[in-house]
């Protein structure tokens, strides 16, 4: 039997010897390694400045500081994502708006958040709609209220799986609203929306380096921005508060320690380096996925939307027909060496949510119901041909056998 | 003479087993975290149990 792992980082002699560089010297933090890694990544994206952070998640909150969210302010966001995109509203005690998905791309559905934002701004009879349940009092005005519910402060898509989010559209309802809007790419390096890439279409993106992305540092971030005072007020946030005159004791406002240290920076510049490359096997792997795939009954491959110039293949997520018996699969998969997993499920069901919240199944439908048949194969850019072969031929003889079929539907 | 304000002690050891981790997978949270270190720094504590 075939050992197939989940996803691996593409590590070689260079990674290493960067690491090693850094090693020798005492800058174990905030070193030139860090320099050449945001310039690196700020080139790549077209973005005037770049900000290296400990993680994705600290920079999406980083984002949302700059954005002025603050307590009982709403935020515009995606219920079907990982939790860190709603939890970066919650560090600023403000309130995730989720808005339901498209079917399709699995990302916001910026019909629905057109309506969201109207509703939000203009027509506040119909505001309440949008909260969450707990939060649907009939007192609970909007602004100027007695309640403690704040204004919408910014839009939050999340370009899932490495396919950006409809952007251009985003971008017209955020303009007319004088909304920024913040990209949570950490999901999508190297992606492509209508030519351009994720990263330098919003007010500021946000990248992740975890070690199943397209880019590892181990753990790490980075922020890309145009802005300069963002830059600034990012480099400051990251280093406890600290001004930029270089006085090292002066904290001029509320920071963290979200630096990312010099030898995760040295490996993301080894990668940043090979990234075409590491970009490009990802491609094959999904290449090869799609060919042995396609046609094969009871799962459906990736939709890639027509604006999406390029995917940032992050995870390969199919779908599996309804008579699919999931859990049961999964099981079956794992017994012949293959992991998989359920991504995601809906970030307003998870227990936290539900119990802060009120939410329960049923307030997102489309959102759940993609979320209820998505599965997650093997992937990484080092799968190899055979590795792939062996999944998609263990996948379909699963698929053939009544074994993985829901009881109902057994036939 | 340039003093320096401080500075880490590095040597080959610390440099073998960062280049052990980058022959693994495991880049976050693997054992050298979640094992050896957390235990290294329990039992140096005078801890039964550490977790980062």
């Amino acid at each position: 039997m075939m050992q197939v792992p989940l996803s691996g980082p593409d590590i070689t002699q260079r990674e290493r010897d960067l690491v090693n560089q850094v090693l020798d010297t005492p800058y174990l933090s905030m070193g030139p390694k860090i320099e050449l890694f945001e310039a690196a990544m700020g080139e790549y994206v077209g973005r005037q400045y770049a900000v290296g952070v400990s993680s994705g998640t600290a920079g999406l909150h980083l984002a949302v500081i700059a954005a002025g969210v603050e307590e009982g302010d709403l935020v515009i966001t995606t219920p079907f994502s990982f939790v860190a995109s709603a939890n970066c509203i919650l560090y600023q005690r403000a309130i995730p708006i989720f808005v339901d998905i498209d079917r399709q791309t699995m990302n916001l559905d910026p019909a629905l958040v057109a309506q969201a934002v109207v509703d939000l701004t203009d027509h506040q009879e119909w505001a309440t709609r949008w909260l969450p349940p707990s939060m649907r009092n009939a007192d609970c005005g909007l602004r100027n209220s007695k309640s403690q519910i704040g204004n919408l402060k910014c839009i939050l898509p999340v370009h899932i799986f490495g396919q950006p989010a409809d952007m251009e559209f985003l971008t017209w309802i955020a303009e007319r609203y004088h909304l920024p809007l913040i990209e949570d790419a950490c999901e999508a390096l190297g992606a492509e929306y209508q030519g351009k890439k994720a990263g330098s279409l919003g007010d500021v993106a946000v990248f992740a380096f975890y070690p199943n992305k397209q880019l590892t540092t181990g753990e790490g971030g980075m922020l890309v921005t145009d802005r300069e005072e963002w830059a600034a007020l990012f480099r400051s946030l990251r280093n406890q508060g600290r001004d930029d005159s270089g006085a090292w004791l002066n904290h001029v406002r509320l920071g963290y320690n979200y630096r990312l240290d010099e030898l995760s920076a040295a490996l993301g510049l080894a990668q940043m380096e090979r990234f075409e490359e590491l970009l490009s096997k990802r491609e094959r792997v999904a290449g090869w996925y799609g060919e042995r795939l396609q046609g094969l009954e009871g799962v459906e491959t990736p939709p890639i939307s027509p604006q999406t110039t390029r995917v940032g293949w992050f995870v390969y997520v199919v779908r599996l027909a309804s008579h699919v018996d999931r859990e049961t699969l999964m099981a079956s998969l794992e017994e012949r060496g293959i992991p998989s997993r359920a991504y995601f499920p809906p970030i307003h069901l998870q227990p936290f949510y539900r119990e802060t919240f009120g939410y329960q199944e049923g307030n997102f439908p489309v959102a759940e119901s993609v979320a209820s048949c998505t599965l997650a194969l093997p992937f990484c850019g080092t799968m190899t041909e055979e590795q792939v072969e062996y999944v998609c031929d263990k996948l379909g003889s699963l698929l053939r056998s009544k074994g993985c079929l829901k009881a109902s539907s057994a036939r | 003479m340039q003093v320096p304000l401080s500075g880490p002690d590095i040597t080959k050891k610390e440099t073998d087993l960062i280049s052990e981790v980058l022959g693994t997978p495991y880049l976050s949270m693997g054992p050298k975290t979640s094992e050896d270190f957390e235990i290294a720094i329990a039992r140096y504590a005078g801890q039964a149990q550490g977790e980062t």
